[in-house]
């Protein structure tokens, strides 16, 4: 599955990062994205970031998700 | 005509459809191919197909890696499982999808067998670190978004020196899929719908190469119904003017892709020939884990003899796979072959073929 979903770093440590998808927060790898910071905007995908990306981005991709999700 | 009227009588959607009709009337018929699962769905479920002109035709191909996972695979998977009595940890899809003799490992789970659905290979580094006295092999699955993640992990499992924790790579890469499939010449694809989350990682070169030495139209496109019309848009431009690979999904993907994730997987895999279901053999497509990690790769610590797969069936997810045929197709469809008794790949994974057939296109009679 080719799934990934946006989510913002809210704290980072080493490769370990916690980040926000939503209301939630969850524990990611960010080995993947060595120059991802807090505050900066992420795709997961199975539990590693896999690229980064603008907020603006981020946001489409939310709002594309969140209209999926109500229809 | 004021902006004002220009922006609601002309939205993106309308836009890039009158474009795809005014290019479409001039056209042949042409076939697009998708090479990834989540794209299938994404066209089924928002009825892409039946928007397009009758000449644009939208097909399917090998994009799960599930569903192209060989039968001789899930066997030694299955195998391994039984002969060396450790513990089974995977991507759930697989679960379901069958052997050659039809047994697969849900049923071996039914059976008693300790065999667990994670969410991330991480998992696997915390469950192996909790249970030492226990072997567990993980069904490493996936194209290019997934394998960088095996690799890292595998990486940090020698970091932690776990010894109970193993690998069996059935990882698979989808640029030398398509160029099988470019050859083939009953597949007579005119282009392709490129994968968004697997480019985020290998990025636009692996297309470059493939448009430059086939002439084959190729757009990384998103998965929203506006960004595959806008990449239907952007393949009819290529094949009115010329291929030359592009990206239509700008928001994830870059044009270098994700070096770092790259440079990882070589760290650990080497590329060798693989086995893809319906399709066949297929050089420089899968990974092996290099020699380095070699006491991580499953195939080594719990080897299995691998014996061809003799399957005498009806299913056709092998040529569904390669574009040539279409659910619809299958004359086991609606009357043997249903998400819930799946005999085939393409029904067993959420994003196969078949699945998205059956959940989103499939008109069935009332008795």
């Amino acid at each position: 599955m080719c799934v990934a979903i946006p989510a913002k770093i809210i704290k980072s440590k080493g490769c370990d990062a916690t980040v926000a998808i939503g209301n939630s927060r969850k524990q990611i790898d960010t080995t993947l994205v060595p120059t991802a910071q807090e505050g900066d905007w992420v795709i997961v995908h199975a539990g590693f970031a896999i690229q980064t990306l603008s907020r603006t981005d981020a946001m489409r991709i939310i709002q594309i998700y969140e209209n999926m999700y109500e229809n | 005509m004021r902006i004002k009227e220009l922006v609601e009588k002309y939205t993106p959607e309308k836009l890039f459809m009158n474009n795809i009709r005014e290019v479409a009337s001039s056209l042949p018929e042409v076939r697009l191919m998708e090479v990834c699962g989540t794209h299938t769905m994404s066209i089924a479920r928002n009825g892409i197909k039946h928007l397009l002109p009758g000449n644009i035709k939208l097909i399917s191909g090998p994009g799960c890696p599930v569903c192209v996972s060989t039968a001789e695979q899930i066997d030694q998977s299955i195998e391994m499982a039984k002969r060396y009595d450790v513990s089974v940890l995977t991507f759930g899809d697989i679960l379901r999808v069958p052997g050659s003799n039809g047994d697969s490992l849900a049923n071996l789970r039914l059976r008693g067998h300790d065999i667990r659905v994670i969410y991330s290979p991480l998992d696997c580094l915390r469950i192996a670190e909790e249970n030492p006295s226990r072997k567990y092999l993980f069904l490493s699955v996936g194209f290019e978004t997934t394998a960088p993640i095996a690799a890292a992990t595998i990486i940090k499992a020698r970091d932690m020196k776990l010894h109970n924790l193993f690998f069996f790579s059935m990882h698979k890469l989808i640029p030398p899929a398509m160029e099988e499939l470019l050859l083939d010449e009953n597949c007579n694809i005119d282009g392709f719908i490129c994968p968004g989350h697997v480019s985020a990682i290998i990025g636009l070169n692996p297309y470059t190469e493939l448009s430059n030495k086939y002439g084959a139209p190729c757009t990384v496109t998103g998965f929203e119904a506006i960004d595959v019309l806008q990449g239907v848009e952007m393949l009819l431009d290529q094949i009115v003017n010329g291929a030359n690979a592009d990206i239509q999904y700008k928001r994830c993907v870059k044009s270098e892709g994700n070096q770092t994730a790259l440079n990882i997987m070589g760290t650990v895999f080497d590329t060798v020939k693989a086995g893809w279901r319906g399709i066949g053999t297929i050089k420089d497509s899968g990974l092996s884990i290099k020699e380095e990690f070699s006491f991580f790769d499953a195939e080594i610590a719990f080897s299995v003899p691998v014996k061809p797969a003799d399957q005498k069936t009806k299913c056709i997810c092998g040529q569904i796979l390669k574009g040539i045929k279409s659910p619809s197709d299958c004359s086991l469809m609606n009357k043997a072959c249903f998400p819930d008794r799946p005999i085939g790949p393409c029904m067993v994974s959420s994003e196969g073929a078949c699945a998205a057939y059956y959940k989103y296109e499939n008109i069935r009679l009332a008795a």
